[in-house]
C-alpha cells in the first residue's frame, strides 16, 4: 500500500508521565492510510478517534510507537512544518478556526504565512472559494454566514495550503442536515476532482456510508477495519462499542426477523426503497 | 396544567437599521405540563429566539409570554425569577463550565438563587445523581471529564434550580447513541413527576421522534406544523418546505408510497415500520 499516513504502536496518554498508572487514550494504533483514499473513522466519545486525527499532522506526539507522514517521522521537529502542509485539519466547530474578518482573508491567511507571491496567493484563494462553491462570499463577513458555510470556507483555507491529505475532525457535529450535506457533498468532490486523501473522523453512520473504508476505534484501540459494507453491517461489532448501525441496515434486519427474506442490505435510503420495493414486488409473482 | 404561554409574540432584531429583521412573526403556543415538546427548524427559522424568549433572555418586541400564568414582563425589575422557573441548556454548553471542581459548577444556579448551604448541597447531589453522575465525580475539575459527562454536570447545573419548564437546546448533538440515550432517558426521569415540562430544540428530528409527544415545526419566526409526531411526519411537503429531512423510516415510507404501495407514512420507529411492512406485503399478495 502506497500509505500517506503510517502509525506504528502509536500509544497516547493524558495522563501526566508521573502519574503512576497511565490511562491509554490510545493503546497500540497500526493504522496506514492509502494515498488518494477516503477514509472515515468512527468510534463513541472518548474512543480516542480525535486524539488519533491530532497526531496525523504533529498536533500531538506519540507516547510510544511512531506516525509518519510520507516517511518523515512527526516526531522530528524540522519536518514538522513540511508535515503540516502535507496534511491539513478541519475541526468541530467553525467559530474556533476563522481568524479573519472577511473570508477571503481568511482563506489567504495560510498561503500568507508560507510567504508566497502575491499573484499565487490570489490565485489560490480564488480556486480554493471556487471548491467548496463560496467564491460569491468573498467579501462576507464569516460570522454571518451559516455554520455550513462557515466550515466550508474553514475547508478553503486548509485546500489554499494545497494539501495532500485533508483530516476532519467530526466537521458537521454543529452543523444543520443541509450544512452537513453542503460539507459532505465538498468534500467527496475534493476526492473525485484531486483525488486528494481524506480522512473524516465522525460518528455519523450516513457519513461513514459514504467512505470507502472505515475504521472503528474503542478504547483506544482499532475494533473494526473494512469497507462501509463490511463494517457497517456488523451490527453485533459495532454494538459491542456503544455504535448503532445505520437505520437502514436495522430495518432490513428488524424484516428478517419477521421472516422477510431480502437478500440485500441496504446503506442509504435510495438502496433501501429499492430493496423493499423489489421485495414487495416478488411478493406479487407468489413466492 | 398550562405552564408556558406565549400571545402573539414577536421580535425582531435591529430595530431602526438596515439589517432589521423579523425573527419571530407571531407566535401563540401554550405548553402543559407532563409533556415533551420538540420544536424542530432549520438554522435561521426562528427557534432558538423563541425558546430565549421563555424565561426572558428576549423581551418580545411585541406579544407577551406567560409562565404558570404570570405576565413575566409585568414587573421587569422581577424578571430573574422566571429565569430560575423556566431552566435554559444551550447548545453545547460544556463549553460554559467555567468552575473548578463539577461540585462548584453545578451549585452555581442554586447559589445564585440565594438558597442555603445546606439546600445547596442537597441539590446539588441530587441533580448529580438524577442526570448519572456518581458522588465522586463532584470533587473533580470538569475538563477532567469526557464529552458527554461534561455535557451532563452543565444539565445538572440548570436542573439544581427545579425549573417547571427544562429547555434543552440540541442535547444530543456531538453524542454517540448511547451518550444520546442517556441524556433522553433522563429528559423521560424528569417529566416522570408529571409536573413539570421539557422542550427540546432541534434540527434532527430522528432526534425527537422518539421522545416527543408534540412537534412544532417552525419556519420564517413562524409556526408550519404543530402537532403529535405520526402526523407531523406523514406530511412530507410541509416538512420539507420548512427545510427540514423526515426521520429516517418516515423516508422509507414516503418512497413506498412514491412507488405505489399504500405504506402506513404515521410510524415513527423502526420495529413499527417492520410491522407495517410486513403487513404491506401480506396485501399485495
Amino acid at each position: 500500500m502506497d500509505a500517506i499516513i503510517r502509525t506504528e504502536k502509536l500509544k497516547y496518554s493524558y495522563d501526566s508521565e508521573d502519574a503512576g498508572v497511565l490511562r491509554l487514550a490510545l493503546d497500540g494504533v497500526d493504522l496506514e492510510i492509502e494515498r488518494g483514499s477516503f477514509t472515515a473513522i468512527l468510534g463513541h466519545n472518548g474512543s480516542g478517534k480525535s486524539t488519533l486525527a491530532r497526531h496525523f499532522n504533529g498536533i500531538f506526539l506519540p507516547l510510544e510507537g511512531a506516525v509518519l507522514v510520507d516517511g518523515m517521522n512527526t516526531a522530528d521537529e524540522e519536518k514538522l512544518y513540511e508535515i503540516r502542509r502535507k496534511i491539513g485539519m478541519v475541526f468541530q466547530n467553525p467559530d474556533n478556526q476563522i481568524v479573519a474578518s472577511v473570508v477571503d482573508e481568511d482563506v489567504a491567511f495560510a498561503p500568507e504565512n508560507l510567504g508566497l507571491p502575491r499573484e499565487e496567493i490570489i490565485r489560490r484563494v480564488d480556486s480554493s472559494l471556487a471548491s467548496v462553491g463560496m467564491e460569491e462570499f468573498r467579501g462576507h463577513a464569516p460570522h454571518l454566514l451559516s455554520g455550513g458555510q462557515k466550515q466550508r470556507v474553514a475547508i478553503a483555507g486548509v485546500l489554499a495550503m494545497r494539501p495532500e491529505c485533508i483530516v476532519l475532525d467530526e466537521p458537521t457535529a454543529m452543523l444543520d442536515p443541509k450544512g452537513r450535506e453542503e460539507v459532505l457533498s465538498t468534500v467527496t468532490q475534493l476526492r473525485k476532482e484531486y483525488g486528494m486523501t481524506v480522512v473524516i473522523i465522525t460518528h455519523h453512520m450516513s457519513e461513514a456510508a459514504r467512505a470507502d473504508r472505515v475504521v472503528v476505534l474503542a478504547k483506544g484501540k482499532i475494533h473494526l477495519d473494512g469497507t462501509p459494507r463490511e463494517v457497517l453491517t456488523n451490527v453485533e461489532g459495532l454494538s459491542e462499542v456503544g455504535l448503532e448501525a445505520p437505520p437502514s441496515v436495522r430495518l432490513i434486519l428488524a424484516l428478517r426477523e419477521r421472516g422477510a427474506h431480502i437478500p440485500e442490505i441496504p446503506l442509504n435510503d435510495e438502496e433501501c426503497a429499492a430493496a423493499l420495493c423489489r421485495w414487495l414486488a416478488s411478493g406479487k409473482e407468489g413466492e | 396544567m398550562e405552564l408556558l404561554r406565549t400571545e402573539d409574540l414577536c421580535h425582531v432584531y435591529g430595530t431602526g437599521t438596515p439589517f432589521e429583521h423579523k425573527a419571530l412573526n407571531g407566535i401563540s403556543l401554550s405548553v402543559q405540563s407532563g409533556t415533551l415538546t420538540g420544536i424542530i427548524g432549520h438554522t435561521g427559522s426562528g427557534k432558538s429566539t423563541l425558546v430565549s424568549h421563555f424565561n426572558g433572555l428576549l423581551r418580545p418586541t411585541s406579544g407577551k409570554v406567560f409562565v404558570e400564568g404570570e405576565d413575566i414582563w409585568a414587573e421587569p425589575k422581577k424578571i430573574r425569577r422566571f429565569r430560575f422557573k423556566v431552566g435554559l441548556v444551550f447548545q453545547f454548553p460544556e463549553y460554559q463550565l467555567f468552575e473548578d471542581t463539577v461540585e462548584k459548577d453545578i451549585s452555581f444556579g442554586p447559589k445564585n438563587m440565594g438558597l442555603s448551604d445546606d439546600e445547596i448541597a442537597h441539590r446539588v447531589r441530587e441533580a448529580a445523581s438524577s442526570v448519572g453522575l456518581s458522588e465522586d465525580i463532584l470533587k473533580k475539575s470538569p475538563f477532567e471529564l469526557s464529552g458527554g459527562q461534561k455535557r451532563r454536570v452543565a444539565i445538572a447545573g440548570v436542573i439544581a434550580m427545579h425549573p417547571r419548564v427544562l429547555i434543552l437546546d440540541e442535547p444530543a448533538a456531538g453524542l454517540d447513541p448511547r451518550g444520546r440515550d442517556e441524556v433522553f432517558s433522563f429528559v423521560e426521569s424528569y417529566l416522570s413527576s408529571g409536573e413539570n415540562a421539557v422542550i427540546v430544540v432541534s434540527h434532527s428530528m430522528d432526534d425527537v421522534a422518539r421522545i416527543a409527544d408534540r412537534i412544532v415545526v417552525m419556519d420564517h419566526g413562524g409556526i408550519s406544523l404543530d402537532g403529535a409526531p405520526r402526523d407531523i411526519f406523514s406530511d412530507r411537503a410541509t416538512v420539507e418546505s420548512a427545510g427540514l429531512r423526515l426521520p429516517f423510516v418516515s423516508r422509507i415510507m414516503h418512497r413506498l408510497c412514491d412507488n405505489g404501495y399504500a405504506a402506513d407514512t404515521k410510524v415513527c420507529d423502526i420495529s413499527s415500520a417492520a410491522d407495517a411492512i410486513i403487513a404491506l406485503k401480506k396485501e399485495v399478495r
